[in-house]
């Protein structure tokens, strides 16, 4: 598999998408309020571990794989050994 | 842009869609056989369905200049019913010699439950005695991950499929690297919420180049959106990837993959 290069540079990519990241943050940013304000909010951290978990995953650089590891995050565990599982499962 | 939607569900969806398809470049459509959003409850519900596919479905899409393509099983949800999968797996070769018939699909995992493993792996053998190519549907958010990989073991598991032989679909950031690794075709769903969007699937093209990837738009009875491939074109043009890549992608693979199936027919407008 060869990547093919992005025809633009990444000053370019913000310059042309900036206005929508823009509204993609304060979509998040209302969601939290909106959270926050309701009834329990206060315990925000306990319950919604995992989509904060996944806003702090967006300032890891390096890697240029934020979507993957956010992904992984919200993803069930692959256990290798299943199908031994699946047929001691099917014996019992 | 000539293209085609290699996974779309045109049972669900009007005429008023074959339409603006045809205005918008679609050559054709491939439709897999998919959960109707009720459990059907006998075979002969299956074979009514099957027979919608096979025979009115390509004369609705013939009447818009677009070749209309099938793929038959009992999909991944109604796979938790193994009694009634068996009698349906008994009954497809009975429509698999029908003209537009590719192969079996959308065949997968829904839950990645035993029983699916079993429905999943006993079409697998089916494909692999006729000589099918085949369409897998890998599972929704949480599940997509562990079910894609227990897919691919099955079928490394069973080893007579040939790898150009199967699309695996609906891959994502976490699951398409697994899926090209391996040397299967990749399909990217550009669908709300659940599954990719026209810019993170530029993004694959990008970091994973174009061989073996292809897009879709998995339009069916829910919100979604038939003219995401369009989508997917103008978001590759917007960024300056040139002409033949982006062809590459929505037409010449495709096309590739279809091929290999002996019953394949190029479409009228190809010809």
């Amino acid at each position: 598999m060869s990547a093919i290069p992005s025809p633009l540079t990444a000053e370019k990519i913000l310059d042309r998408e900036g206005t929508t990241l823009r509204a993609q943050l304060l979509d998040i940013a209302a969601l939290l309020d909106r959270i926050e304000r309701a009834a329990g909010g206060e315990n925000a951290e306990a319950f919604a571990q995992l989509p904060l978990s996944a806003i702090r995953e967006l300032l890891i650089p390096g890697d240029a794989d934020r979507v993957g590891r956010i992904l992984r995050l919200y993803s069930r565990s692959y256990d290798p050994a299943w199908q031994e599982r699946f047929a001691e499962e099917g014996a019992s | 842009m000539d293209y085609i939607d290699p996974h779309i569900h045109m049972v669900s969806r009007t005429t008023d869609d074959y339409a603006t398809l045809a205005r918008m470049g679609c050559v054709a459509v491939s439709e897999p056989a998919f959960w109707a959003g009720y459990d059907r409850g006998t075979v002969d519900g299956f074979r009514d369905y099957f027979e919608q596919l096979t025979s009115f479905e390509p004369s609705r899409a013939a009447a818009y200049g677009i070749e209309h393509y099938t793929w038959l099983c009992i999909n991944a949800k109604e796979a938790e019913n193994v009694a009634l999968s068996r009698e349906v797996l008994a009954m497809i070769p009975e429509f698999l010699d029908r003209p537009g018939v590719l192969g079996i699909g959308e065949i997968g995992l829904n839950k990645n439950t035993p029983n699916e493993a079993t429905v999943f792996a006993e079409h697998v053998d089916l494909a692999a005695r006729l000589g099918e190519l085949v369409l897998i549907h890998t599972p929704h958010l949480e599940d997509k991950l562990q079910g894609t990989r227990m897919i691919l073991d099955l079928l490394a598991a069973d080893g007579r499929l040939a790898v150009e032989d199967v699309l695996v679909d609906h891959v994502e950031e976490h699951t398409v690297g697994y899926v090209l690794d391996q040397g299967y075709w990749a399909g990217m769903t550009l669908y709300p919420n659940s599954k990719c969007t026209p810019a993170r699937a530029a993004d694959m093209v990008e970091r994973f180049g174009p061989e073996r990837l292809l897009v879709n738009s998995a339009g069916d009875w829910g919100p979604s959106k038939p003219t995401a491939v369009p989508d997917f074109i103008f978001e590759m043009r917007r960024r300056g990837q040139t002409e033949a890549t982006i062809r590459h992608v929505v037409l010449d693979n495709p096309l590739d993959f279809f091929s290999r199936s002996r019953r394949f027919k190029l479409p009228e407008r190809l010809r």
